[in-house]
């Protein structure tokens, strides 16, 4: 062979293997969306898990009897409206026209009672619903019946709940698998569907739109309003590497990323074809999380003496960076800028604190060099870097700190040992939460006192009694003024510390644009 | 041949059972419980409970691992405890990827390495010798996942010709399936073609210095004949057993490529059931891997007959 029959032969080889990608590119892009997630798709199933990609994922393919709008208010979505009898009794809801699921069979009362049955088993709202539930019928093809022993205002809020477990509307004969196994099928009523022979799991997952799909009257907000899909074909693509989900944005092998770490920010707003934008306002929630049943936390002034200690700030600087307007640090018990938020008992709660008066206050509650095993994350960025300040704060305030850095699988096993520390048991950990998940008590798991609860065991009989009277509270009013009992109460019991709230960024490529803003939402968004 | 090859494959079921005994031992003892990843942040002890039950967790260790023992016997690797997929139809999903990209690493640096190390020996002490030593020391010094970004910098991101994740089946045909693995198998090679090039530099360089050398080139041979004919087929039985030894280490390197490059193998299978402490994926990876690991032995050791007449089977 020839030199330059050599070289127009590699040339056109090097061709070949460029042109086929761009070709298959350009002829998907315009109907295909292609989404980065936070995490793989391990579980496709919303109501076995609490999982936030399951929920997610729940929210493409099943659709909800109502959803909540962006002020966090109940509208009807599946349900053409509810009549309520009898003083707040009998709750009769009626199922819009038309509505299908995705094996083209249509959506019955009957569906909507076993989904809601399924449900109620896991989730707390769930249950509590079901507590003051008499009977749950469907009355006909269209109509649910609510007989309750006493007024339950909150109905809708709860079946429309946005956070983990959604109450998720399946089919009948779905809906009857037990709510501990993961349902055999995934087959809803909502915008897309799931192709679940295209699944690869810790890879992709696909979806395609649900042309037979009516939306609800109203225009988008959160999860509730018009859920209108845009793209023919949504792809979930698992990038585990941050460095190369960069790559992949940059070069339009992906259209959106769910959450860049803040430190490639900068990279991606430099470039003009991709654009960086907050768009969950609930964010993200740092919180520190006691073992209430040994010492030393057990003991309520200890955890006071703790909580004066903490400035938020510190907090907020190591996990989102220096710039104050991607942070909070003046956050209560409910996620700022949503209706239960309030300022209740937080006067001189915040801003630099008087570390050593704030060892006085420890020595004077009790506290006697007991070891504290602190928990953390060392394969989670946000709660690796969280720990460390929380490790330096609780040293500089004298507390005899074992940090036990492992990952999360072990955080996760060891947080459930109820043992004192010497036994294998734990003191404190570190966590993180969407903002969504602290918005009122019945969504807020760990703003407990029966001495069950998950993530610390606290017994406080006043903060379960200001829980239970919310639930019962006749208007938006009335709950406001619990919240803020229930917080000023909080600030005393000290369930967890919140270490501040910080935004947390998407970046998607130009061509794409109207992203729903909430959890990651794929109705409303379009090619621009 | 045939009864050595017997006997060997024989002498894999102790070898196989040891290894899952051990493997189920560890993965049990190890910290780290499945049914609170599965329950998440929020689970209550009751959550926990029904969940630990429901994947069988609650039961003695002795059990578990008879139950699982039954199953291998029978071909049944299991089900993950996470997507409740089979783990057999698991590792076929995966094992495409990181075969081929492991024999296009091993291919690549075979390639490559052979003649730079008999280059590096023949020019023994030159300018060229040590060049190519310093390239190597390079190559081995540099982090893989280091050499994986570079590449996607420069091939992907900006001269955009190949694609910088994923991986599409041959089945998908030649143009869509080649771009997918060039990176990641470049990015991997390059610590094997350091490896295999200073191997093969100090065992040519062995063979040179025999009597034998000096004799066919008294005889007259030309210096291609007496490197490729005398000094690299004498040299080639240590040469093919690090070859073998690299084919086994492998999966270190593809892990890291595996991730770099978001390619959906064997050794992301594997982290990412480690991760989750989903037992019955690592135990399933973990035989499949070492069954392989023996294959590969055998056919090294069976591969040096055809290098050293002396060695018969």
């Amino acid at each position: 062979m020839h030199r330059r029959q050599f070289i127009a032969g590699a040339s056109a080889a090097a061709t070949g293997l460029a042109t086929p990608r761009l070709g298959h590119t350009q002829a998907n892009r315009a109907r295909t969306l292609r989404f980065a997630p936070h995490a793989d798709l391990s579980f496709v199933d919303p109501v076995w898990t609490l999982a936030y990609i399951a929920r997610n994922h729940g929210f493409m393919v099943f659709d909800t009897l109502y959803g909540l709008d962006s002020g966090f208010e109940p509208q009807p979505q599946m349900v053409a409206g509810h009549v309520v009898e009898n003083d707040g009794l009998l709750w009769r809801l009626t199922l819009r026209d038309g509505l299908l699921f995705h094996d083209g069979t249509p959506v019955r009362a009957q569906d909507c009672v076993a989904s809601i049955r399924r449900w109620a088993t896991a989730d707390a709202f769930g249950q509590k619903l079901m507590a003051v539930t008499d009977e749950l019928s469907a009355v006909s093809d269209r109509e649910i019946r609510f007989k309750l022993k006493r007024p339950f205002p909150l109905l809708p809020a709860a079946l429309g709940k946005a956070s983990p477990y959604m109450c998720a509307i399946m089919p009948e004969r779905i809906a009857l698998t037990p709510q501990t196994t993961q349902i055999p099928e995934v087959i809803g009523s909502g915008p897309f569907r799931f192709l679940a022979s295209e699944r690869v799991p810790g890879a992709s997952a696909a979806y395609a739109r649900f042309d037979r799909y009516v939306p609800a009257p109203g225009a988008p907000s959160f999860v509730a309003g018009a859920k209108v899909a845009h793209f023919d074909r949504v792809e979930w693509i698992t990038i585990p590497d941050a460095g190369t989900a960069a790559g992949a944005l940059q070069s339009g092998e992906i259209d959106w990323w769910e959450a860049p770490p803040p430190d490639l920010i900068p990279l991606l707003k430099g470039n003009s074809k991709i654009a960086v934008e907050t768009l969950d306002p609930a964010g993200s929630v740092g919180v520190f999380r006691f073992n209430h049943l040994h010492p030393p936390f057990n003991n309520p002034a200890i955890r006071r003496a703790v909580l004066a200690a903490v400035d938020q700030a510190p907090f907020m600087q190591a996990v989102a960076g220096d710039d104050p307007a991607m942070w909070n640090d003046r956050v209560g018990y409910f996620t700022p800028g949503t209706p239960m938020a309030s300022d209740a008992g937080m006067a001189g709660l915040f801003g630099p604190r008087d570390l050593a008066k704030a060892k006085r206050e420890l020595a004077a509650a009790g506290y006697r060099g007991e070891r504290v095993v602190l928990l953390a994350a060392s394969n989670i960025d946000a709660i690796h870097a969280l720990a460390q300040v929380a490790q330096d704060l609780l040293t500089r305030i004298g507390m005899n700190v074992d940090y036990v850095s492992t990952d999360w699988g072990t955080v996760m096993q060891r947080r459930t040992s109820q043992q004192p520390v010497e036994s294998g048991g734990w003191s404190a950990f570190v966590g993180t939460w969407s903002g969504n998940d602290l918005v009122n008590p019945a969504v807020s798991i760990s703003l407990r006192g029966d001495g069950k609860a998950a993530g610390g065991w606290l017994t406080s009989p006043e903060i379960e009694r200001l829980r239970d009277a919310w639930f019962e509270a006749p208007d938006l009013a009335e709950r406001q003024k619990i919240c803020r009992a229930l917080q000023e109460q909080a600030w005393q019991d000290v369930p967890f510390i919140p270490l501040g709230q910080w935004k947390t960024q998407s970046a998607r490529r130009t061509s794409i644009t109207d992203l729903p803003r909430g959890i990651p939402l794929f109705w409303g968004a379009r090619p621009s | 041949m045939l009864a050595y090859i017997v006997k060997r494959l024989l002498a894999t079921i102790p070898v196989m059972a040891t290894v899952a005994v051990i493997v189920f031992m560890l993965l049990h003892l190890t910290p780290g419980d499945p049914a609170a990843l599965i329950g998440g942040d929020l689970a209550t002890p009751e959550d926990l409970r029904r969940i630990r039950e429901q994947l069988g967790l609650e039961r003695p260790i002795a059990e578990q691992f008879l139950g699982w023992l039954w199953q291998v016997l029978q071909g049944d690797l299991g089900t993950s405890l996470f997507n409740q997929m089979p783990v057999s139809q698991l590792i076929a999903q995966r094992i495409e990827p990181t075969l081929i990209i492991g024999l296009t690493i091993m291919t690549f640096a075979v390639i490559v390495a052979i003649p730079l190390g008999v280059v590096a020996a023949w020019k023994a002490g030159s300018w060229i010798d040590q060049l190519i030593m310093t390239l190597a020391v390079i190559a081995f010094s540099m982090p893989i996942f280091l050499i994986g970004y570079l590449l996607i910098f420069k091939f992907s991101v900006e001269l955009k010709w190949f694609p910088v994740r994923g991986y599409q089946p041959m089945s998908a045909g030649p143009t869509k399936f080649f771009p997918h693995i060039v990176l990641p198998s470049l990015t991997v090679s390059f610590i094997y073609i350091a490896l295999l090039t200073r191997m093969t530099r100090a065992t040519v360089l062995d063979v040179l210095n025999q009597d034998y050398m000096r004799t066919a080139r008294a005889k007259g041979m030309t210096t291609p004949r007496i490197l490729a004919v005398h000094a690299l087929k004498n040299a080639a039985v240590p040469i093919v057993t690090m070859v073998g030894i690299g084919l086994s280490s492998l999966l270190g390197g593809i892990v890291v490529t595996e991730t770099v490059f978001a390619i959906p193998g064997m050794g992301r299978l594997m982290i990412d059931a480690i991760i989750r402490r989903d037992f019955p994926i690592l135990q399933g990876v973990i035989l499949v891997l070492s069954a392989l690991y023996v294959l590969i032995n055998l056919l090294i050791d069976l591969s040096y007959s055809l290098f050293d007449p002396r060695i018969r089977y």
